[in-house]
């Protein structure tokens, strides 16, 4: 087993990776930029490195640097977290030069399975289905009998296209000799090329992925799926675990799907296979991430699995400790992204100072955060603040657990999208699990504050603005005398009365 | 006692009588009974006909920041001069940069009719779009910036005024 893991990360993944080696009597080591000396996961790690300035550019992806801190720290492993380095090979393959272990998947894997076109190939080959379409450019004589094959809704796109431009969306084949005309003409004025591929439509699409785990025995073993339909900009907010659209039968296709193409890549570590479904539970692959996910908690909280730990005992030679038949699905688990953003501006984020925070207790409850009170969000990083999970016997409990946390919920100082998550946890058509990824676009009435909330706040203000004017001629504390204390027994024994 | 909070455009007026720490508050022609307890240094429980609201705040100079139920609202301590402005409905939006970062595209040219919710501009921050819109139905008056330029956080970026306060 490793003595000491270098954490080449930041926020509330270190501080994962750091809690995973405490437990596991490793050492940690934390590297930090300029604007992140006073940060938790810096305040946890038996030692930490300034590894420079607070651009990513500048210390984060600093492969280099970062590979320097760890021999000097005489390290024996790097944790990549997400993001930053996890999923670059270079550095991977560095590490193992520099004789550290990199904890992830070999640098072969990485770029395998990081590749659009390599990992397309490697899916075909694995018989993973891949979304029905036309490869290359379509010809003309041969147009009909491709769209007959694909099947509708289909789109048409154009080869050299973006923003919308040469595309056309078919829904039955009377119309697609006259689309496929207008589609070329349109790309052909657009980008001076007619050229366009034809792929099916996903209608209403749900976002779908497979938690799997190699080691270095060559087992691979996935923990059932995660459901993120629910995004903005294309990225994840909501996601929970076991998905409300995915019967056994799929589950038990989609996971051994998983992990025939994991296994063709010798994966080892955590890994997630990330498809799109439609609401019939077609499936197909989109790719595959080759680190630990940012949601990985939920699969935790069903499995019982320590995912972070199981990835550096299996990195440092261990076999896994479980095996397929020994998984199980356990109840149903829910992550929130709280994120420092207004989902009433286009989720656009919100640096800031939060001032006060206080995080959400009680059974069920565990929140993975780097928050603390005065915590600055800069527009260097991610606006996320913490990861909000909850686990529940079954998808309704879980729901209203998650309600009932993000009501404890506090971050005063920066817009959040806290109350949006919270309107979210009592919007029918969620509780019903009906879910693709238009949601929020569907429910855009969830981004609006409610006016009653405005009204109780602005009374919350005005009261405040009321004392401060009224204690400015008197210093003592306006809160407490023992007038307001008689008043206010006197108002509370009325009150019980009734 | 009269007391007036503005956000964003709207000015709220309260009457306030304070009954040894319990508040009779009118807003809006609605009558509260508000008690505002302290538990820590920005908790509240703020107990309103009887019910309890869990509340976060701050007063920082002229802003009251309330924190209730996920949603964060900034109060303005109106000036004399902001109430009058006010009661004019001032029509003029200024744009500047919400943080600092890139504009990717100016959306309207100085002359050019905007519609409130309109697009103006779109800039880029911490990897992210976003649009900025008008508040108002108005003119672009003023255009400080132009596609590629990086702008530091309260930069002014556009400005639309309401065709009446031209003419006032």
């Amino acid at each position: 087993m490793y003595k000491k893991i270098l954490v080449a990360n930041r926020g509330e993944i270190a501080i994962r990776v750091i809690r995973a080696c405490k437990e596991l009597n490793i050492k940690t080591v934390a590297v930090y930029s300029d604007a992140d000396k006073s940060s938790l996961h810096v305040n946890m790690a038996d030692e930490a490195y300034n590894i420079g300035g607070p651009l990513p550019s500048e210390s984060y992806l600093i492969g280099e640097n970062i590979i320097k801190v760890a021999k000097k720290a005489k390290c024996d492993g790097i944790h990549p977290g997400y993001g930053f380095l996890s999923e670059n090979a270079e550095f991977a393959e560095n590490c193992i030069k520099n004789k550290i272990d990199f904890i992830g998947p070999s640098a072969e894997a990485i770029r395998l399975m990081g590749d659009k076109i390599t990992s397309r190939e490697i899916a075909k080959s694995a018989k993973v289905p891949l979304v029905p379409g036309t490869e290359g450019e379509v010809q003309d004589e041969e147009a009909v009998s491709v769209a007959k094959e694909i099947g509708f809704p289909l789109m048409i796109k154009a080869s050299a296209g973006g923003g919308g431009k040469g595309m056309r969306l078919v829904h039955k084949m009377s119309d697609f000799e006259n689309s496929l005309k207008m589609a070329k003409s349109e790309a052909k004025s657009a980008f001076n090329n007619d050229a366009v591929f034809i792929e099916r439509f996903i209608q209403e699409p749900r976002h779908i992925e497979i938690q799997v785990i190699g080691d270095k025995k060559g087992n691979v073993v996935h923990l059932f799926e995660r459901e993120c339909s629910i995004q903005r900009r294309h990225q994840k907010v909501v996601e929970e675990a076991p998905s409300p659209g995915v019967s056994k039968k799929t589950r038990e296709i989609m996971g051994d799907i998983a992990v025939k193409l994991a296994k063709k890549v010798s994966y080892v570590g955590a890994g997630t296979v990330e498809f799109i479904m439609d609401q019939k539970e077609n499936f197909y692959f989109l790719e595959m991430n080759t680190r630990v996910q940012v949601e990985h908690p939920i699969t935790e909280m069903i499995t019982g699995i320590d995912i972070v730990k199981e990835m550096i005992k299996v990195s440092a030679g261990e076999p896994l400790s479980f095996k397929q038949k020994d998984v199980e699905i356990n109840g149903h688990a829910i992550e929130c992204r709280i994120c420092a953003e207004d989902p009433e501006n286009n989720f656009i984020p919100t640096p800031g100072t939060a001032v006060y925070t206080k995080s959400p207790q009680g059974p069920g409850v565990r929140d993975d955060s780097s928050l603390f009170n005065g915590y600055q969000v800069t527009t260097f990083y991610d606006p996320m603040l913490s990861k909000l999970i909850v686990w529940g016997k079954d998808r309704n409990d879980a729901i209203k657990r998650m309600a009932r946390a993000l009501d404890e919920y506090i971050v005063l100082g920066l817009k959040t999208n806290l109350g949006f998550l919270n309107r979210l946890m009592a919007e029918k058509d969620f509780i019903a699990g009906k879910l693709d990824t238009g949601f929020i676009d569907k429910h855009k009435e969830l981004l609006k504050t409610p006016k009653e909330s405005l009204e109780i706040s602005s009374i919350a203000g005005v009261i405040t603005l009321h004392t401060a004017t009224d204690s400015q001629s008197n210093d003592r504390d306006p809160r407490f005398t023992p007038w307001k204390y008689i008043a206010r027994r006197s108002s509370v024994s009325r009150n019980s009365m009734f | 006692m009269k007391y007036n909070l503005k956000i964003g455009k709207d000015l709220l007026e309260f009457d306030l009588v304070d009954e040894n720490g319990i508040f009779k508050i009118e807003n809006n022609e609605k009558n509260f009974n508000a008690e505002l307890v302290k538990i820590d240094s920005n908790l509240y429980s703020m107990i309103l006909d009887g019910q309890t609201c869990t509340i976060a705040l701050k007063k920082e100079g002229k802003l009251i920041e309330v924190f209730y139920k996920g949603d964060l609202f900034t109060f303005e301590v109106p000036s004399a001069r902001d109430k009058s402005s006010l009661d004019n409905a001032s029509g003029v939006d200024k744009i500047s940069a919400p943080m600092p970062g890139r504009v990717v595209k100016v959306l309207k040219a100085v002359g050019e009719i905007v519609g409130e919710g309109e697009g103006l501009i779109i800039v880029e921050a911490m990897k992210m779009e976003s649009e900025l819109k008008s508040s108002i139905d108005g003119k672009i008056t003023e255009v400080s910036v132009k596609d590629g330029d990086t702008v530091d956080l309260g930069a002014h970026l556009i400005t639309v005024e309401a065709e009446e306060s031209e003419n006032s």
